[in-house]
């Protein structure tokens, strides 16, 4: 059984050889480049010294593939080079100007970058504002040369899942666009003008799912989009709003990608978002992740009791404590129980919960990757 | 009567019409303080509890404690004249190395909405940044927050430093990976895991 046919039995809720390993697959389940830089030195491998970059703001590393073979992972990641591309590793003055015309400030000493200013940022803005900023062509497609040859080419050269992160945030970005505190009191308060950003952020979403698959499509497994739904302690906003809200649109957009390739749907939300599954199944999407155990309502056992035939889990080793604080054992004993909650009759690929931050111990990064190949022998 | 139209009006959102509750309050012979503490402080802690509760979400809280902030600022000169006794004074700020500021914003307006005067020196902020507005602002109590694992360490050593700069301020921490654990370890005086339980805190530090 080779590493795609594992993970998609995974997805398929069955039971393979052994559960899945994610490491460097997808845009949350990577670490920052300060951290690869202090595994690569742990390591001593005969690794290309330079780091490379997966998403530059929030300085996240794209893993070696010689390095994800030698760990046995089963994911490979397919960056398909979004029109963001204003930042990329070398690049260092200390704002850029994105696509839609927001500004990103660089924090230098922490490494990652936020906006500062965006059209749509203030009490002033209205529906009007809204239709009138300038928007990025939904038919530019110029940030697809080379995709094709390139999915191709990891394709024939692994038998690992491909895992395309096309990201396509709708909440996300409008609330990136509106500002996020604006945007949570709006989204009560006038959701209208919520719903006037969601629609063009949709629309142009929808175009681009359609254009990329277009031309990757057959080479990949699984789409990465997400949109986080969760705070530490519960929901970020009410199943309602999100019914109201969100959910329509992100159907559409599922849809899209549904029917433009035979793909798995692999959705990201941080935090406590358990209430929201039954109607993300619903829309369909096949993967839950990060499933972050740390956050209110997240117990594996019980989400695997409630929504284990629905969703198959990506994620859920312990990222808040147990990797960046605990020992190499309690890591092994946290994966050890991750996948006897998870794992029975397929349905889980074991990963650390989202992107491992700098000071996560080499040793503990091994020692998830071993546990998970060893425990997770059916 | 009246006033319970000014609690209405936070627990509806309805920023547009708190001013004009508590005009029509007032002029029927409530006084600020009485607003301040029936109306806009009561409801605030409804919102906490309803919140608590899973009734309200973080936009519900928000728009909530946007309501109540219009209310208060308007309230504001008339409970200078009756003397209204203030909680306590309050530095808040998101440690160093951490921009995430919604939980922070929450919590210092709710600290506001509890009658405390807070002082917000915003994210990413140095240790020497959170003394000197202590200092300047001679406040009972300092508020860290921290959203990164990263950041606990820096959390710890801004709480040090203050603790021996500032000895008499009373120190409390919080965010997504904060525990009353670390918060015991660091030497911090209160901790909560969500906004309404940060008054609770602030307000039992204070009575002492
Ligand atoms: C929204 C969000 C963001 C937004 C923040 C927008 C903003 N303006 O604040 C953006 C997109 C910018 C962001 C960026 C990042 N984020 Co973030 N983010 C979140 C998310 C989804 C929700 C946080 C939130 O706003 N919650 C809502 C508020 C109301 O809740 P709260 O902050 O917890 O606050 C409440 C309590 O904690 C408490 N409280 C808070 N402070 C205080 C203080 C005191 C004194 C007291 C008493 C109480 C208290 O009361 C509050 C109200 O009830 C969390 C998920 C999570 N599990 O929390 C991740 C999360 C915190 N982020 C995370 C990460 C990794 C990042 C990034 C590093 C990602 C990246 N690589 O770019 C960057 C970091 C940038 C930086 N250096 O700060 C991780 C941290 C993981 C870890 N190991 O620690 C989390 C946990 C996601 C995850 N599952 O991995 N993030």
């Amino acid at each position: 059984m080779n590493s795609r046919e594992r993970v998609l039995a995974a997805i398929a809720h069955k039971e393979a050889d052994r559960v899945p390993v994610d490491f460097g697959g997808s845009l949350a389940t990577s670490l920052h480049t300060q951290g690869y830089a202090k595994l690569k030195k742990y390591l001593n491998m005969n690794l290309d010294k330079e780091i490379k970059v997966a998403r530059g703001r929030a300085q996240l590393a794209a893993i070696d593939y010689d390095l994800q073979d030698t760990l046995g992972v089963d994911c490979r990641m397919l960056l398909v080079k979004a029109p963001d591309g204003w930042i990329n590793s070398d690049d260092h003055s200390d704002i850029l100007v994105d696509e839609f015309g927001m500004e990103w400030k660089k924090y230098e000493d922490i490494g990652s970058y936020e906006t500062v200013s965006s059209p749509l940022f203030g009490p002033e803005v209205t529906v009007e504002t809204v239709k009138n900023m300038k928007w990025p062509d939904p038919g530019d497609t110029s940030f697809l040369a080379g995709a094709r040859e390139k999915a191709e080419q990891i394709r024939k050269s692994t038998d690992k899942a491909i895992i395309a992160n096309l990201a396509l945030q709708i909440n996300t970005q409008s609330n990136k666009l509106r500002g996020f505190e604006d945007y949570l009191a709006d989204m009560i308060g006038n959701p209208a003008l919520i719903e006037s950003i969601m629609d063009r952020v949709t629309e142009l979403y929808i175009e681009r799912a359609k254009a990329i698959l277009k031309e990757v499509g057959d080479f990949v497994d699984i789409v990465y989009v997400g949109d986080d739904l969760g705070t530490q302690i519960g929901p970020m906003f009410s199943l309602n709003t999100y019914r109201k809200l969100l959910k329509p649109r992100q159907k559409k957009l599922f849809e899209v990608i549904k029917s433009a390739a035979d793909v798995k749907i692999f959705y990201h939300s941080c935090g406590a978002c358990s209430v929201f599954i039954d109607d993300l199944a619903e829309i369909g999407i096949d993967i839950l992740n990060p499933v972050q155990v740390s956050a209110a309502g997240m117990d594996t056992k019980e989400l695997k009791k409630k929504y284990g035939d629905k969703v198959c889990f990506w994620g859920a080793v312990d990222t808040q404590r147990v990797l960046p604080f605990g020992t190499v054992a309690e890591v092994k004993d946290e994966v050890k129980r991750r996948i006897e909650d998870l794992a029975p009759g397929g349905g889980y690929v074991c990963a650390s919960v989202h992107n491992l931050r700098p000071e996560v111990p080499p040793e503990n990064i091994l020692a998830m990757i071993e546990a998970a190949k060893e425990y997770g022998v059916y | 009567m009246s006033i319970q139209t000014v609690y209405d009006a936070v627990l509806e959102f309805n920023n547009s019409s708190i001013v004009a509750e508590i005009k029509r309050a007032m002029a029927e012979g409530a006084d600020a303080g009485a607003v301040l503490a029936d109306g806009l402080i009561k409801a605030m802690d409804e919102v906490g509890q309803r919140y608590a509760r899973g009734e309200f979400f973080v936009p519900e809280m928000l728009s909530a404690a946007r309501t109540m902030k219009t209310g208060l600022d308007y309230l504001k000169p008339h409970l200078a004249e009756a003397q209204s006794e203030k909680e306590g004074t309050i530095v808040i700020g998101t440690v160093k190395g951490d921009l995430h500021d919604i939980g922070k914003n929450l919590v210092a307006i709710m600290l506001e909405g509890g009658g405390f005067e807070v002082v917000d020196i915003g994210v990413d902020a140095e240790t020497a940044k959170f003394v000197t507005a202590i200092q300047e602002q001679n406040a009972d109590i300092v508020c860290l927050s921290a959203l990164l694992t990263t950041t606990m360490g820096a959390m710890q050593k801004s709480v040090q430093e203050i603790k021996t700069q500032c000895p008499r301020v009373w120190v409390m921490v919080g965010g997504a990976p904060v525990t009353q654990e670390f918060a015991d370890k660091i030497g911090a005086n209160g901790y909560s895991g969500d906004a309404a339980g940060a008054v609770v805190k602030a307000r039992e530090l204070l009575a002492g």
